[in-house]
């Protein structure tokens, strides 16, 4: 920022693990002095990506090995995500001493000029909660953050068209009901240019509105750059720690008791059981919109703790309330929801 | 069991008899055992948001002050556990690994990691009492806050 410039970094079309190694080696190679940089590259072929903190059992190997898509783990958060190249991926990487103070300031201050850049394309898109872009109540774009050596980053995707089902083929679930709730809860709140009415939108035009607005935004001037030599060796290094098995299976997290699925800010889906009893449920909003209750011991109370609980309020203790006339089967129930209200 | 002795600095509470990193606003907290326990200072937990996952590098692994021995994450966002000391880590709190929501109730009262420090001088380096910590921390609210940060 001491020179006034936003470099903007092109890498055009590449492969999956340089889509991830390019701003991970950027960010790693930044130092207190760098101009801020926005990159953008496109995946030329299909792959998922993980977040750093998930587990890789959240993802179906099976289908993935089926599909031919390869697994990368970004030092970013977040769950498992279908990523092809009907995706414009886009970060905008400063010096962590220069980025805001403040996880939520820093998805406002930079992730506002992304919404508004869709916004000068005629989208009516906006930040939605802290991290999601939107259109009305379907999101529109992926984002993540995080620090990589002395740089933050920023990273967002401009969805041209996604395809619903090849990514609730790729997650693993267990049960098939979960996968076809998850499937009809992104086909309901994960939205594309193209569904929203500008698949004439194309990669140029994209590019060309977002540099303009993190330019203004962020009151720099924008210039052509390209990698130099440091960021050319950090890429290097992340390209091998991306392809490096023990860095694919990432830290030792422990297994969670619930199935969780977050489709968008506000909007999951969880499966969890115990004992004989399970349980399928949606929150939309912080209710439950569907809630399916399951088990051979429950002496016929499974379909009333299921009506009991539709459109109640996410939260503990608005859940016993709803389950206290069930005793027993009740508290059983509450303790097996519990985990899944926690959103991770 | 002694009363920890607390004082409060615009509205949060802190600890005179912990020690605070001002860089990494981290707590250090000094054992019988020459053991140090670290965790948030209360606007270091505030401007991450709600923490979702922690994980820490190996027990018995070395690290030095100002390198990793974490990640942490909260909003999508994730972020290096940055070591206020050097030393050599010797347990994990497994509570928080197994919740870490724990942290978003009271970062106080949830140690990160046990280490043994290298040497005595960094602890030196970091602000302890009220009289040190008091003025650092005010100063730091009022630039979190006129950031928006943090709410007024």
């Amino acid at each position: 920022m001491t020179d006034g410039v936003l470099r903007v970094i092109d890498a055009g079309r590449v492969g999956p693990t340089r889509s991830q190694s390019l701003w991970h080696g950027i960010a790693a190679a930044m130092e207190p002095d760098s101009s801020p940089t926005l990159s953008f590259c496109r995946p030329a072929r299909p792959y998922v990506g993980i977040g750093f903190h998930r587990r890789l059992d959240e993802l179906d190997l099976e289908a993935c090995r089926a599909e031919r898509l390869p697994i990368l783990r970004r030092q970013i958060g977040g769950g498992p995500v279908y990523l092809d190249s009907d995706q414009l991926f886009f970060q905008l990487t400063m010096p962590a001493g220069r980025a805001p103070a403040g996880v939520d300031r820093l998805y406002a201050l930079l992730l506002e000029p992304a919404a508004a850049a869709l916004r000068a394309l005629g989208i009516d898109a906006r930040v939605d909660g802290m991290n999601d872009i939107a259109v009305g109540d379907r999101k529109l774009s992926g984002t993540g953050a995080g620090q990589v050596g002395g740089g933050v980053t920023v990273v967002g995707n401009v969805i041209f068209r996604f395809p619903h089902e090849r990514m609730a083929r790729v997650l693993a679930f267990p049960r098939e009901d979960m996968r076809a709730e998850c499937l009809r809860l992104m086909r309901r709140y994960v939205s594309s240019l193209a569904d929203e009415g500008f698949g004439h939108v194309d990669e140029d035009q994209a590019k060309a509105a977002l540099r303009e607005s993190y330019a203004s935004a962020l009151g720099l001037r924008p210039v052509d750059g390209a990698l130099d030599e440091r960021e050319l060796a950090a890429v290097g290094r992340w390209q091998r720690r991306l392809r490096s098995r023990e860095w694919l299976l990432g830290p030792d997290l422990p297994a969670r008791t619930v199935r969780q699925v977050k489709v968008r800010a506000g909007v999951w889906t969880f499966a969890g059981g115990d004992d004989g009893l399970s349980v399928l449920a949606t929150v939309v909003g912080g209710r439950f919109e569907r809630v399916s209750v399951a088990g051979a011991g429950l002496n016929g109370a499974a379909d009333g703790m299921s009506v009991a609980l539709a459109g109640a309020e996410a939260e503990p203790v608005a859940l016993a309330g709803r389950l206290e006339r069930f005793g027993d089967h009740g508290r059983k129930l509450l303790q097996v929801l519990e985990p899944g209200l926690v959103l991770r | 069991m002694a009363t920890e002795q607390v004082f409060e600095v615009k509205g949060y509470t802190l600890s005179a008899d912990r020690l605070y990193d001002p860089v990494t606003h981290l707590w250090v907290e000094p054992r019988h055992d020459d053991l140090v326990r670290i965790g948030f200072d209360p606007l270091g937990r505030e401007t991450l948001g709600d923490v979702v996952q922690v994980t820490f590098e190996a027990v018995g692994i070395t690290v030095r002050r100002g390198e990793p021995f974490g990640s942490i994450e909260a909003a999508k966002f994730v972020g290096p556990l940055v070591a206020p000391l050097s030393g050599a880590l010797r347990a994990h709190n497994e509570a928080l690994l197994a919740d870490p929501g724990l942290l978003n109730d009271d970062p106080s009262a949830h140690w990160l990691v046990e280490l043994e420090p290298a040497n005595g001088v960094e602890l030196e380096g970091l602000l302890q009492g009220e009289a040190a910590v008091a003025p650092w921390f005010a100063t730091e609210v009022d630039r979190y806050r006129s950031q928006g940060a943090i709410a007024e």
